[in-house]
C-alpha cells in the first residue's frame, strides 16, 4: 500500500472516528491541506447518506411550534414601527403564546411538546393511578379507623362490663350489710330486751381442755331466741368439729356444728330451743354427725343470770 | 404584491449558506425555508436511527432550535451546510437513542413497523434535492451489501468499528477493510454530488 492510500485510509478512520465520538463534524489535521480536503471529501460523502432514505414529510404542527417557539425571540418591534413581517407560508397554524426573549437568550423547544401530546394521552392513566392510589389511601385510613373504633368498643365493652360487676357487688355488699345490720339489730334488740337470761359458758373441769375459752348464751324471755359469743376456742383439729348441745329433758339436742379460726370470736343464733332446756354445752366431736355427745365438753354453760 | 412575498420569493432563491447568515440575524423566515428544504431528509435519518415518529420529530425539532441559536457557529469550510444539519441530527439522534437504551430495537424492525404516513415526496423540498436522493440511493444500491451493512451500523446506530465486528461476528480488520471499501466506492460514485457540495 502507497502512502497515499494510507493516508487517505487513516483519514477516512478518523472521520468515523469524529462521528462515534458525537463531535458532529469530522476534524482533519490542522495545517495538512491534503488531509483536510480528504476529510471534507468524506464528511460530504458521509451528509449525503440520508439521502437514500425515503423522505418523511414531518406534520405542519412540529414547525409551527418550531415557529412558535423561535418567534417569541425575535426582538420586539419598536413602538410605531411596522411589525416584523412573517411569510404566511411559514406562519403557524395557532401558536402559542411565547413570551418575547432579549436576542443574547438562546431558545429552548418547550420541555417535549411532542411528549406533551404523548402526555395529554396518558392523562387518563394517570388519573386511574392517582385515583387508585387516593383509593387505597382512603381503604387504609378507613381500615385503621375501624380497627381502633373496635378496640375503643372492646374497651368500652369491658369498662361497662366492670362496671356491672362492681355494681352487682356494691348491691351484694349492700345486701348483705343489711342483712348483717338486722342480725345485728336482732341481737342488740335481743341482748337488751327485759327479762333476758345471760348464761355464760366456761370450761369444764380442774384442767380443762381448752383454758382459755368463753363463751355468753343470750336466751331472751319467750326461751326459743337466743344468741352465743365464743371467744378463744382454738382451731378443732382435723375430722373434729365443735357441737352446741341443748340439755332438754328428752335428752341433748344439737343446735348446730361449726369449727373456729384463731383468734376469732364465734356467733351463733337462732330463733328456736328445745322446751325445758336446762343446760347448754360445747362439745368436740367428730365431724360425722353425732346423735348425742360423744366427745369431750370444751364449754358449759355454768349459771344463769336474768337482766331486768 | 407584498414585501412578504418579494421576501419569501428571495429567499428560496438562496444558498443553504446565505439562509443560515439570515438566521444568525434572527430572522424567522429564512430558519423556515431551510426547513422547509431539508426536515423531510432530517426527519427520516432521525426515524431511521430511533424507529419512533414521535422521538424522530423531536430530534429534528431540536436540531432547527439548535441552528436557530447556533447558526454563526457553521463553518463553510469544514462541510457543506446540508451536511451540517445531517450530522448534528445524526448526532442528535444517537445520543437519544443512547439515552433510552434501546439498542436492540433496531432501525429495520420499527422503520417497518410504522408506516410512512407523513412521506410526501411533493413537499416543499427543491428539485435539486429529489434529484441528490435519486442519484444517492441508486449508488448506495451498487454497495456489496456487506460493505452497506458495515457502512450503516457506524452511521445510523453509532457503532465503532470494535462494537461493528462484535455485532457482526467479524474479524476487526475485515470490519475495518469493508468499512474502507464502502467509503472509497461511495466517495467515487458520488463525486459530482459531492462537487456540488463544495
Amino acid at each position: 500500500m502507497n502512502q497515499e492510500a494510507q493516508r487517505e485510509d487513516e483519514t477516512i478512520l478518523a472521520a468515523l472516528e469524529s462521528l462515534e465520538q458525537g463531535t458532529g463534524l469530522p476534524s482533519g489535521p490542522r495545517g495538512d491541506e491534503t488531509a483536510e480536503t480528504l476529510t471534507r471529501l468524506y464528511t460530504e460523502a458521509l451528509g449525503l447518506l440520508p439521502y437514500e432514505l425515503p423522505p418523511v414529510a414531518p406534520r405542519p404542527e412540529v414547525k409551527a411550534r418550531l415557529l412558535a417557539s423561535i418567534l417569541g425571540d425575535v426582538p420586539q418591534t419598536p413602538s410605531g414601527a411596522e411589525p416584523a413581517k412573517v411569510p404566511a407560508a411559514v406562519a403557524p397554524p395557532a401558536p402559542a403564546p411565547v413570551p418575547l426573549r432579549s436576542s443574547s437568550q438562546e431558545v429552548r423547544l418547550p420541555r417535549s411538546t411532542v411528549t406533551a401530546a404523548r402526555r395529554s394521552s396518558r392523562w387518563p392513566l394517570a388519573l386511574a393511578a392517582a385515583l387508585a392510589v387516593l383509593f387505597l389511601g382512603l381503604s387504609i385510613w378507613l381500615y385503621t379507623g375501624l380497627v381502633q373504633q373496635n378496640a375503643t368498643i372492646a374497651r368500652l365493652t369491658q369498662d361497662v362490663e366492670e362496671a356491672r360487676r362492681q355494681a352487682a357487688q356494691a348491691v351484694a355488699d349492700a345486701r348483705q350489710a343489711g342483712a348483717r345490720l338486722e342480725e345485728m339489730r336482732e341481737r342488740f334488740t335481743l341482748v337488751t330486751s327485759p327479762a333476758v337470761e345471760v348464761m355464760p359458758m366456761r370450761p369444764v373441769g380442774e384442767s380443762p381442755l381448752q383454758p382459755e375459752a368463753r363463751g355468753i348464751l343470750f336466751v331472751a324471755a319467750d326461751h326459743q331466741h337466743w344468741y352465743l359469743s365464743l371467744n378463744g376456742l382454738q382451731p378443732a383439729a382435723s375430722g373434729k368439729v365443735y357441737t352446741l348441745w341443748f340439755e332438754a329433758p328428752e335428752g341433748a339436742v344439737s343446735a348446730g356444728s361449726f369449727t373456729a379460726k384463731p383468734g376469732a370470736p364465734i356467733e351463733l343464733s337462732s330463733d328456736h330451743m328445745p322446751p325445758g332446756t336446762k343446760g347448754v354445752v360445747v362439745t368436740l366431736e367428730d365431724a360425722t354427725q353425732v346423735p348425742s355427745p360423744a366427745g369431750p365438753e370444751v364449754l358449759r354453760a355454768a349459771a344463769v343470770y336474768q337482766i331486768s | 404584491m407584498s414585501s412578504l412575498a418579494t421576501q419569501t420569493t428571495g429567499l428560496k432563491s438562496l444558498a443553504d449558506a446565505a439562509l443560515l447568515r439570515h438566521i444568525a440575524e434572527r430572522q424567522p423566515d429564512a430558519l423556515a425555508e431551510l426547513y422547509d428544504r431539508h426536515a423531510s431528509t432530517l426527519l427520516a435519518l432521525a426515524r431511521r436511527v430511533l424507529g419512533g415518529l414521535e422521538d424522530a420529530e423531536e430530534v429534528l425539532q431540536e436540531v432547527f432550535v439548535h441552528v436557530w441559536n447556533h447558526a454563526d457557529r457553521y463553518d463553510a469550510a469544514r462541510s457543506s451546510v446540508s451536511t451540517w444539519l445531517v450530522l448534528i441530527t445524526r448526532s442528535r439522534a444517537i445520543d437519544r437513542l443512547r439515552n433510552r437504551k434501546v439498542v436492540e430495537r433496531t432501525h429495520e424492525s420499527a422503520y417497518q413497523a410504522e408506516p410512512l404516513e407523513h412521506a410526501s415526496p411533493d413537499g416543499p423540498e427543491t428539485v435539486l434535492i429529489q434529484e441528490r436522493r435519486e442519484r444517492v440511493g441508486r449508488e448506495l444500491k451498487n454497495l456489496p451489501p456487506e460493505q452497506r451493512q458495515v457502512l450503516e451500523l457506524a452511521f445510523y446506530e453509532g457503532l465503532s468499528q470494535s462494537e461493528i465486528a462484535t455485532r457482526a461476528d467479524l474479524p476487526l480488520g475485515t470490519v475495518k477493510t469493508r468499512t474502507l471499501l464502502a467509503m472509497k466506492k461511495l466517495r467515487n460514485a458520488l463525486r459530482d454530488e459531492i462537487r456540488q457540495l463544495l
